[in-house]
């Protein structure tokens, strides 16, 4: 666990992700020749077209270029954090993202936490009792959450809490940590929900395989306590899997803030996507789809890491024995 | 040989038994709703008591009452006719989804899993590299850029399920292959399509089965959400997604408008999970392919 | 019945239930009475589901959940059964230890082999120095070096693991350890290492030890005393020589004609007929009397109770009086040795020259299974293959049956050069495997689960294209001593010596002029093990086989084979006739094999130091 140990392993990730991010961008630069229009039609954007402003249009993107030309040109802007203007605002792509940024950023995390504390702990207990009602309870409640869309739940949660009780906001995004707070609550919540059900899943049943095992029995046949055992031993070997499923939770929180975003009006990046590919901003869409894919090769990054924290058998590579 | 006569076997039972029908109970329950599902997919425009499509504005936004038992949404069109009616669009897209997703991954997974080698290692990396993105979110894109409608939709949801399901008979199949009796099968000269179709499928197929009520649930949640973004079906369209996008604005006065077609969301997805895990598990337990 | 009133353990009609939905149970184990003393080894010997294990973990209260267990084991006057929850965790470790069978998943994988020493040590107070001390000490106690400490145990080899478990089991100080097949899963060599290890301990710390075992000879090697368990009920208990020189119950008896001998060669071995039944189905009656051949209706009138019968022994049958001359009889019958075949001048059947095989070719972790080896086998030959694990014998076999290449040498099978499989005219091909055909190791995977016994035997015949010969699915099972109504069952319900019966019958429906049979009876019970060997003679005479045999049970090649190869390390270190390589060997490595078979001799205790310098890294 050394720092050239982590200089290594990020150089050897890296030279796997950063081809993932060029065949990513090259998918969202290609996206431009796919849409049912044609490109300057598209980067027109529904204003009054004349020959004269087509013209324009295609030299002003270079649009007579080949495609490999123009793809070329589009990375290297991406890569000076230059990703066009918007067609619709008319303004620089980032800036606009950036702003939306801390709502989503806000919610993303408050519903991971909400998923990954409720969802471990209720696995725990789920494995703990396995057999008894309160294990089939909670199993079938995980089921409904797992069937249960963010935009399904969001409208449940929002009539009840909301509407019926009246117990929190039913618009708006709140000012201030508490405020905000108050306010995403709902949304978080309904983000968390059928994640924090993969948890559970997830933690339950790796839990329970663990339990079972050889060493479990053995430690417990030396006379080691029950949370020496449970912690130290079966929670321990059943984190890899908890870990893997946290990856996959944290990327599903994406799509998630799309339709809780929607479902709440909150102004987040997700909203945003929505209101770009409808109108068909494409700038700010591939904008969107790149910060997005930059998101998801640092969470499989840290992913890697801490599987290397957690198992000395990939640490050494399975290299020994 | 006068030792073979061999004691009668006992086909001990196992403790997995325990339980057995109190687990069966919400298995009952879910066969129930898909049954119901199915009914109204197939029958819906007999057993709807108005035109789904029905406009009448002077009626727009009422509560449930005698005449529409879940009241109407802003147009004045009746939410119950509405729901029967999506029942269709329910069915049919996830299921092409879960078959179609399926059929994919089994055809790669047994390829890539059986016979490994280069193929293996191509449609592994295809599968990883799919397998580290948010598919719903690429489908968002995709369907919302190129357009196409329902259909797209749900071809774009076939190709983005395919990955996930080829790992899993990947798995399957990998599990299988140096199983003595499929290396018995090779030393006897089976044919390489026999020993996949005749040893390795059969052993296999229990998981696919299961997976395929598990991918319908997801397949569900996931087209309902392209519906409920707008995307995927045409507004207007009598589907359950779209109609809790579209009634959401009503919470206040006909709640059960956007309601009653989310609840049908989660409802019917939970009945396919319920089938798929208990499918699962009874596979899993019997012995087959272990 | 023997010494002292008070015993360290004192285990009466200890009773465990599998308790089902409704309240039902279902009987694993009833009335056992067993006891130990400080100082004592005692065996329980049993096949497999005899209960054994249950027996085991119910002592340290670790069953599994739905499985009760009732009666009294007192453990220095306390009833263990009858603990508060609370106070189990105390006796567990500092009183009574278990260890278990298989060293590669006991440890705990994530943490290194010196804190789970130390987390078992009941000093309180030590410093963080002192624990790591202590478990340094503790290491050395069971001959292993300070830096194991460090190791993680996926770093260690299989006896290295199982010393450190035995370090960790023993970090409490326990009076009494349980020890439950504690050397099964290792190699020959280090299983005589690990009960040397067992023994010093238990003399230099003077506790109780149980030995659970399903062989014999380990327990006759270990053990004071014996107590024999089948299907969850006590046949027999006795001293350890008593038992081996004067069976008083039929299943011991049994047994012992069943163990296939290392020492000479055997025309046939009395096999018992059947299989273990399920304890639940037998608990009404004698337990061995539906395999029995003295059953008398008197046998199944109830459950006969342990009768004492001289000092220190007890017996179970009630028959014991009128039936002990025949049995004594029948123990003397059957030690007819018989001769090996002379050694064959028929032409070579199988003819490998110098094959090496390297896996992970340009890797780091470029592995040598195979470094050159050269063997014969006529026709009509039977052929032993012996090695431990790592010896390359299962790859040599892979490589004759096409399941793997070798890198370079030569295979030639029936005058076909078998080195590339895939380079094979489809002639050539066909003519090959119906020549060559395998019996594996595991009869619980052998047969695909999803077919019926008929449909594997019908393809394997379709392949041979022998339908019209004659040969039918009914007289290929009727061949390996299974009914024909068999062909409409499935694997699942079947025995391991059924199935393993049906892939002998599979690979027979080729008619193939030689087995390869990878550890075909290891998998198997001692009783059913001498079934099979039985067939696999018969199959010879009659149909003139060769085998080739790859095992590490030496027992096991005197019985089958005419000559032996023995393998270590990818290479042929010594070759010839079984008796003269079993008798009197000539390289080291295979004397140290021989001098590893547990005899029934008693182990001379010695404080052994891992002897294994590989996979240390």
């Amino acid at each position: 666990m050394t720092l050239g140990w982590l200089a290594r392993f990020l150089a050897s990730r890296l030279l796997v992700l950063i081809p993932l991010l060029l065949v990513i961008s090259f998918g969202v630069f290609s996206l431009l020749q796919l849409a049912p229009s044609t490109p300057e039609r598209i980067l027109l954007g529904g204003r009054p077209s004349t020959p004269e402003v087509l013209a324009a249009i295609r030299e002003r993107y270079h649009l007579d270029d080949p495609f490999l030309v123009q793809y070329g040109r589009w990375l290297v802007g991406v890569v000076q954090l230059d990703f066009g203007t918007s067609i619709r605002a008319g303004e620089p792509v980032l800036p606009m993202i950036i702003r939306r940024l801390d709502i989503t950023v806000f919610l993303g995390l408050f519903g991971f936490v909400i998923a990954l504390v409720v969802g471990l702990l209720v696995g725990m207990v789920a494995a703990l009792r396995r057999g008894s009602p309160l294990d089939r309870a909670l199993v079938a409640l995980s089921v409904v959450g797992v069937s249960a869309p963010a935009f399904a739940s969001g409208i449940l949660l929002l009539y009840l809490f909301g509407v019926v009780l009246d117990w929190f906001p039913v618009f708006g995004a709140g000012d201030g940590m508490l405020d905000r707070l108050w306010h995403l609550t709902l949304p978080a919540v309904a983000l968390a929900l059928s994640a924090m059900a993969l948890i559970v899943k997830v933690t339950r049943a790796a839990l329970i395989e663990e339990l079972e095992r050889d060493y479990v029995a053995f430690a417990r046949a030396r006379g080691l306590s029950f949370r020496r055992v449970l912690f130290g031993y079966a929670l321990r070997n059943a984190l890899v899997s908890v870990v893997t499923a946290s990856g996959l939770v944290l990327i599903y929180m994406l799509t998630g803030a799309v339709l809780v975003e929607v479902t709440f009006t909150l102004p987040g990046v997700g909203s945003l996507l929505v209101e770009a590919v409808q109108g068909l901003d494409i700038p700010l869409v591939q904008g969107l789809v790149i910060v997005i894919a930059v998101f998801i090769v640092v969470v499989h990054l840290i992913i890697d890491i801490l599987y290397r924290l957690i198992d000395p058998r990939i640490r050494f590579g399975g290299a020994h024995g | 040989m006068a030792e073979g006569q061999v004691a009668v076997p006992t086909l001990a039972t196992e403790p997995r038994q325990r339980g057995r029908l109190a687990g069966f109970i919400p298995v009952a329950i879910a066969l129930v709703i898909i049954g119901v599902v199915v009914v109204a997919a197939a029958l819906g425009d007999l057993i709807a008591p108005r035109d789904p499509n029905a406009q009448n504005l002077l009626v727009g936004d009422v509560p449930p009452n005698g005449q529409f038992p879940l009241g109407t949404d802003q147009l004045g069109r009746d939410v119950l006719s509405r729901i029967i009616a999506g029942a269709r669009t329910a069915l049919v897209g996830p299921m092409l989804i879960a078959v179609g997703g399926m059929t994919i991954g089994t055809i790669l997974g047994m390829l890539g899993g059986y016979l490994g080698g280069r193929l293996d290692a191509i449609i592994m990396r295809w599968v990883d590299l799919m397998y580290s993105l948010p598919g719903l979110l690429i489908a968002i894109v995709i369907v919302g850029v190129v357009g196409g409608g329902y259909f797209m939709a749900v071809i774009v949801l076939i190709v983005l399920f395919s990955p996930a399901d080829t790992r899993i008979v990947r798995a399957e199949a990998l599990r299988q292959r140096p199983l003595p009796y499929i290396e018995a099968a090779r030393t006897l000269g089976v044919p390489t399509w026999r020993i996949m179709f005749v040893h390795v499928l059969p052993n296999v197929l229990p998981v696919v089965v299961s997976y395929v009520f598990l991918d319908f649930a997801f397949g569900l949640v996931s087209l309902s959400g392209l519906s409920f973004l707008g995307l995927g079906v045409p507004p207007g369209t009598p589907d359950w997604g779209r109609m809790l996008f579209e009634n959401r604005t009503v919470l206040f006065t006909n709640p059960l408008a956007a309601v009653a077609p989310g609840l049908m969301i989660v409802a019917a997805a939970a009945a396919m999970n319920i089938v798929g895990d208990w499918l699962y598990e009874r596979f899993a337990s019997s012995g087959a392919g272990r | 019945m023997s010494g002292s009133a008070f015993h360290l353990l004192d285990v009466s009609d200890l009773s465990i239930d599998v308790v089902l939905p409704g309240g039902r149970t279902r009987s694993i184990v009833s009335g056992l009475n067993l006891h130990v003393d400080l100082g004592e080894t005692v065996g329980i010997v049993g096949e497999s589901g005899s209960g054994k294990s249950l027996t085991a973990r119910s002592l340290l209260r670790l069953l599994p959940r739905g499985v009760r267990a009732t009666g009294r084991a007192e453990f220095a006057g306390t009833d263990v059964l009858d603990l508060p929850e609370r106070h189990v965790a105390r006796y567990r470790g500092s009183r009574l230890a278990l260890l278990f069978q298989d060293p590669f998943t006991i440890l705990n994988p994530v943490l290194r082999c010196g804190p789970q020493i130390e987390e078992g040590l009941r000093d309180e107070g030590l410093s963080r120095r002192q624990k790591r001390k202590e478990s340094v000490r503790r290491l050395a106690e069971v001959g292993l070096p300070e830096h194991i400490a460090d190791r993680y145990p996926f770093q260690l080899s299989g006896g290295m693991r199982q010393r450190v478990a035995l370090a960790a089991a023993l970090a409490g100080n326990p009076e009494l350890l349980i020890a439950d097949e504690p050397s099964t899963a290792l190699d020959v060599t280090t299983q005589a290492e690990i009960l040397r290890l067992l023994k010093s301990l238990q003399e230099a710390r003077g506790m109780g030890l149980i030995l659970i075992t399903h062989d014999l000879r380990v327990a006759f090697s270990a053990c004071d005393r014996i107590y024999v368990l089948y299907a969850g009920g006590l046949m027999e208990v006795g001293g350890a020589r008593d038992l081996e020189d004067h069976p008083l119950h039929p299943y011991t008896l049994g047994l012992l004609l069943s163990e296939p001998p290392v020492d000479r060669r055997l025309s046939a071995l009395v096999a018992i007929p059947g299989a273990v039944p399920p304890a639940d189905e037998v608990s009404g009656v004698c337990r061995f009397s539906p395999r029995c051949r003295w059953v008398r209706d008197v046998c199944r009138a109830g459950p006969p109770r342990l009768v004492p019968r001289g000092p220190g022994r007890a017996t179970a049958c009630v028959r014991i009086d009128e039936i002990d001359v025949e049995m004594v009889a029948l123990r003397r019958a059957v030690v007819a040795p018989a001769a090996v075949k002379e050694p064959s001048e028929a032409a070579a059947l199988v003819r490998v020259s110098d094959v090496a095989k390297v896996f992970d070719k340009g890797t780091p972790r470029a592995n040598p299974a195979l470094k050159g080896v050269s063997l014969t086998i006529r026709d009509g030959e039977s052929i032993g293959l012996v090695g431990e694990s790592g010896s390359g014998k299962t790859t040599l076999a892979r490589c004759l049956l096409g399941l793997e290449q070798p890198d370079s040498g030569e295979l030639r099978i029936a005058g076909i050069d078998a080195s590339r499989y895939d380079r094979l005219r489809t002639g050539d091909l066909q003519r090959l495997r119906r020549a060559v055909q395998v019996v594996f190791q595991d009869p619980y995977s052998s047969l695909n689960p999803a077919h019926r016994v008929g449909f594997a035997l019908e393809e394997a015949l379709r392949m041979a294209g022998r339908r019209d010969d004659g040969v039918t699915v009914a007289s290929l099972l009727d061949q390996v001593g299974l009914p024909a109504a068999y062909a409409k069952r499935r694997p699942v319900a079947l025995s391991g010596g059924e199935r393993q019966r049906v892939a002998i019958a599979r690979a027979l429906a080729v008619g193939p002029r030689i087995l390869v049979c990878d550890e075909p009876v290891s998998s198997l019970d001692v009783s059913v093990q001498a079934q099979v060997l039985n067939l696999f003679g018969a199959l010879r005479t009659e149909l003139g086989l060769s085998y080739l045999f790859i095992t590490h049970d030496l027992a096991v090649v005197r019985q089958v084979v005419d000559r032996v190869y023995v393998l270590y390390r990818g290479e042929i270190v010594e070759q010839g006739p079984v008796d003269r390589v079993l008798d009197a060997p000539e390289h080291e490595y295979t004397k140290r094999l021989i001098a590893s078979v547990p005899s029934g001799e008693p182990v001379v205790a010695s404080p052994s130091v891992a002897s294994e310098a590989e996979a240390v890294s």
